[in-house]
Order: structure tokens, then sequence, then C-alpha cells
């Protein structure tokens, strides 16, 4: 992958991963807590733009943190977008 | 509040990671890149808790778009001195209009979106010298009329503000301020700069009763007049005149299987 692109990638996802710890709102939603607009723009936003660069990624819940998983290429069937990982 | 969804790290506290990062300012390159909704400082620090993103960096390419580290995070290092010598951000103007005010109850289902674009001008200085204030009065109350919940300066808070309250989700209160980064708007052209809001999001599945009544009102600050942090309110006066918006929606019929719908959500 491109060095650059690469790094977008990353630096987006440590802002996605910091815009949902602040909200207090799980990927999942929440019957309690509500965003005032501020996270979910702000994180709508940055999902946009990581699809735009082709990005994979779920949330871990175990780390708390969105992860890449990868990037598509030209052509690629697999979807794009966040994944969330069951797992844990 | 933070760990309660999740399993591990007790640690990753929301207010801390807003408050002790120091606010990092890039170079020329290749951190340019990166920027289109992160303005222009696209790389920080994070604090050592859940940046495997930025751990899996190695040295050189973290120090790639890093030069100065500012301990100031209210105020840019070039505030009030252009470095082509024109106007000086004392003779600062600007102003802000707000799109997209009107209801989307179709787009995702059972959803009751409002995105609004708060769009901004400004002239003399630089962009960075401008920032947005976000405001918020009302509530959003269950359908047994609890407030619900929402961060507001790192910390958890009811929705049920009978006053005016600085919008923000963490302590600076400059909107869409994170992790000691103040500017991180969208530029859309020269003086122009732009972020958006959507609030609430109130969802059919919350059951009728549901409501939110939520006032706001924006405006442009001059970042230099604006606190680092804030617990409510600021003193400053904006730059443009404030803006009012509102968000209303109540959930009034919880039905999903007629067509064409029932009315679902009530704006009044």
């Amino acid at each position: 992958m491109n060095k650059s692109k690469n790094d977008e990638i990353r630096q987006l996802l440590l802002q996605l991963t910091t815009w949902q710890r602040m909200s207090g709102i799980p990927p999942e939603g929440s019957s309690e807590f509500v965003s005032l607009g501020e996270s979910n723009a702000a994180i709508e936003e940055l999902k946009c733009r990581l699809d735009e660069l082709g990005a994979r990624y779920q949330w871990s819940k175990s780390d708390g943190e969105y992860r890449l998983i990868d990037v598509e290429h030209l052509g690629s069937a697999t979807p794009k977008g966040a994944q969330f990982d069951d797992k844990h | 509040m933070y760990d309660r969804i999740t399993d591990k790290k007790e640690t990753l506290q929301p207010a801390p990671v807003a408050s002790q990062l120091p606010q990092v300012s890039q170079r020329n390159d290749p951190a340019a890149r990166l920027q289109r909704i992160i303005g222009n400082q696209a790389y920080r620090h994070m604090p050592s808790a859940g940046v495997t993103a930025l751990e899996e960096m190695d040295e050189s390419e973290r120090n790639d778009g890093l030069v100065t580290l500012q301990g100031d995070a209210g105020v840019p290092a070039d505030a009030g001195v252009p470095a082509d010598g024109g106007t000086p951000a004392a003779a600062a103007t600007a102003g802000l209009s707000i799109t997209g005010n009107t209801y989307d109850d179709t787009t995702v289902p059972n959803e009751s979106h409002k995105r609004v674009k708060f769009n901004a001008t400004w002239s003399g200085g630089s962009k960075e010298d401008y920032i947005i204030v976000n405001w918020v009065k009302g509530y959003v109350k269950d359908s047994s009329g609890t407030p619900l919940k929402a961060m507001l300066y790192g910390s958890a808070v009811d929705v049920n503000f009978a006053d005016w309250k600085v919008d923000s989700v963490d302590a600076d209160p400059a909107y869409w301020s994170l992790g000691g980064v103040r500017w991180r708007y969208t530029v859309d052209g020269p003086k122009k700069f732009s972020a958006t809001d959507n609030p609430v999001s109130q969802k059919l599945t919350a059951g009728v009763g549901t409501k939110s009544r939520l006032d706001f009102k924006t405006a442009v600050y001059k970042s230099a007049d604006v606190p680092a942090t804030t617990t409510g309110t600021i003193a400053a006066t904006p730059l443009s005149s404030f803006e009012p918006w509102t968000y209303y929606s109540e959930v009034v019929r919880a039905d999903y299987v007629h067509d064409p719908p029932l009315l679902k959500f009530d704006h009044t």
C-alpha cells in the first residue's frame, strides 16, 4: 500500500477511536447515552473518508479501538467500512 | 463511563484523553496530505492506551509530520502576525451560515437526523485564529421522562439544560476540538471552513414518548478569546452573530408496518 495512504488511514482510525471513546457511546449504540451531535458528525465524516480510501476496519471491543483489516484494492469484492469484532 | 463498553482497559477514560495531550502543529509536507478532515494539524501524540495504529509506526514515520509541540492549545503559533505581513488578527472579522437545517427521517430507516453544516468565513490573520463554538439548551428524555446522558467536557451528564451551555465533548469549547488539537475544520476554500453537526439521531426503537427538544446557537469566535477549557460557559464575545437552530423530535408512533408510513416523528 502507498505509504502516505497507509499513514492517512492509520491517522483517521486513531481519530475515529478517540471520537468513539469521547462520545461515551459504543459503536453498537446505547439506550442511555446520546450524542449532542459533535461526535456523531465527526465519526460520520471520518468513516466517509475511510470509505473513500477503501479501508475496511473493525471495532475491537476488547481493545476499545478501531483496527484496520485491510485496504480495498481496485476490483476487490470485499466490502469496505466498519466491521464488528464479535469474538470478544 | 467508557469502561462500560470494554472489558479490559479501565484506564481509558475520556477526560484524560482530551486534557493530557499537547497540541502538535505540523510542518510542510508530508503531513499535509493527511489533512482534509483534520485541518492542518494532522499528527498528534496520543496517550499510551489504545494507540496501536500510531505505535505501529516506526520512529521516522511518527516524526515525519511532527515539528513543534505547543503547550498552549488555545493560541496558534502564528496568531496575530501573519507570515505574509498582511492583515493582523486584531482586524479579525468572521461570519457564519448554517445549511442542511432540515429533518431527514428516511435516509437511515427509523432514525431522525438533522445534519447541519456550519459554514464559517473569516478575514484577517490565519484560519486558525477562528473557531466555532456551539451552544446548547434543552433536553433529551426517554419515554418515562428520564433525561438521557451525553458526554460534555469529558464527563457524562444528564441532557437537561435550563440554560445555555457550551456543547463540546471535550473540555476545549472549540467545536470539533479533540485530543488537544483545537482546529480540525474542513477547509472549503480561501477564507472558508466548515464543520458538521448531527444531534441525537433519535431512533424509533427508543419508544413512543422519547423526546428531544434541543435549541442550539452557533457562532465564530476569535480563538485567542476562548479559553482552552470550560466547564459550561465562556465569557468571550463572538465575531459573528449567533445562528440559532433546533433539533426537536418526538417518537409519536413506533409502527413499522404501514405503507405509506404513518407519522413516526413529530418535529414541532
